[in-house]
């Protein structure tokens, strides 16, 4: 849910200021932190924005990662539709997606750019014979 | 999503970051936020009968990848053809300030042919470009008076034609 690289909490406490601190980092990196607090039972709860924004849902299982940054909140779940592609798959179509996948992601990331940006459109004015008129209805 | 578009584009940001969560689920690696993000609105505006569309520079990449990766993708969304008047509204973007692909996107959405139906343009784009979007909102009177202006001197159907939304896809999961 965030790779903030935050400094951990501390005796299960946020402090203010650190929380503070973190969040000034983390919004400059474009990242949104949120402060969470631990009760008495060891349960934080999640705010509902924050459930809604990723699609959480009761019973959907995040992932508590002891990490160098700290300690992270990660969301391993899958969206519906990702899910059904992937149990639509044989065994052997899952093995040549994992095949096709490692390839892909053995690109750098100005391959993977470079990749995404094939077919560019150009907006002269005399590229403009590809353009179709509509059908007369 | 209060806003629930009939006919929306999907642009190159979201699909590929939907198509980057399925090879991380091909990989049993975990996914990035953003793309869970987008993959989760992607999977929010799959449901009919609201209609999925991608630029046709995406269908050309899509068509370039893996068929088992890919082939999804391309059989849930539809390809917007080039309309007439298209490069011109993308021309008349730029000149307030959009980037180049912003504009051919936002000029897609307004421009593009559904020629099954047949359509033009689409309700909404939605976006990873947080900087379109914002650009888009601030200048929105200013780029709808331009649109108008345009459309005005048009023939039917184009003169009939609305200024779509521009959404991210964090606004979209966020509550509203």
């Amino acid at each position: 849910m965030t790779q903030e690289s935050c400094a951990p909490a501390e005796n299960n406490t946020v402090r203010g200021r650190d929380a503070r601190a973190c969040g000034w980092r983390a919004e400059a990196k474009g990242w949104h932190l949120e402060t969470l607090i631990v009760d008495a039972e060891g349960k934080i709860i999640i705010p509902p924005a924050v459930l809604q924004k990723r699609g959480l849902q009761p019973g959907d299982a995040v992932a508590l990662v002891e990490a160098a940054e700290g300690l992270l909140v990660y969301q391993g779940g899958i969206d519906p539709k990702t899910l059904a592609w992937w149990q639509t798959l044989s065994d052997e179509e899952r093995r040549l997606a994992e095949a096709e996948a490692r390839r892909y992601a053995a690109l750098s990331d100005a391959e993977c750019d470079a990749l995404w940006n094939e077919g560019a459109e150009t907006l002269d004015a005399d590229a403009e014979d590809d353009e179709l008129e509509l059908p007369a209805p | 999503m209060s806003f629930q578009p009939h006919s929306v584009l999907c642009d190159k940001g979201v699909i590929r970051r939907v198509y980057e969560r399925r090879v991380r689920v091909a990989l049993g690696a975990p996914p990035t936020p953003a793309q869970v993000e987008a993959a989760n609105v992607y999977a929010q505006l799959c449901a009919p009968p609201r209609r999925l569309y991608i630029t046709a520079q995406t269908a050309h990449i899509l068509h370039r990848r893996p068929p088992l990766i890919a082939a999804p993708l391309l059989a849930e969304t539809h390809p917007l053809r080039k309309g007439r008047y298209l490069r011109r509204w993308a021309r008349r973007l730029r000149e307030l300030t959009f980037a180049p692909e912003a504009a051919i996107v936002v000029a897609y959405g307004s421009f593009g042919f559904d020629l099954r139906i047949p359509s033009v343009g689409v309700e909404a784009i939605v976006t990873t470009d947080q900087r379109l979007a914002t650009h888009f909102h601030a200048r929105h009177a200013e780029i709808a008076h331009r649109f108008r202006d345009m459309i005005v001197q048009l023939p039917a159907p184009y003169a009939a034609l609305t200024l779509l939304a521009v959404m991210t896809t964090a606004s979209i999961l966020a509550p509203a």
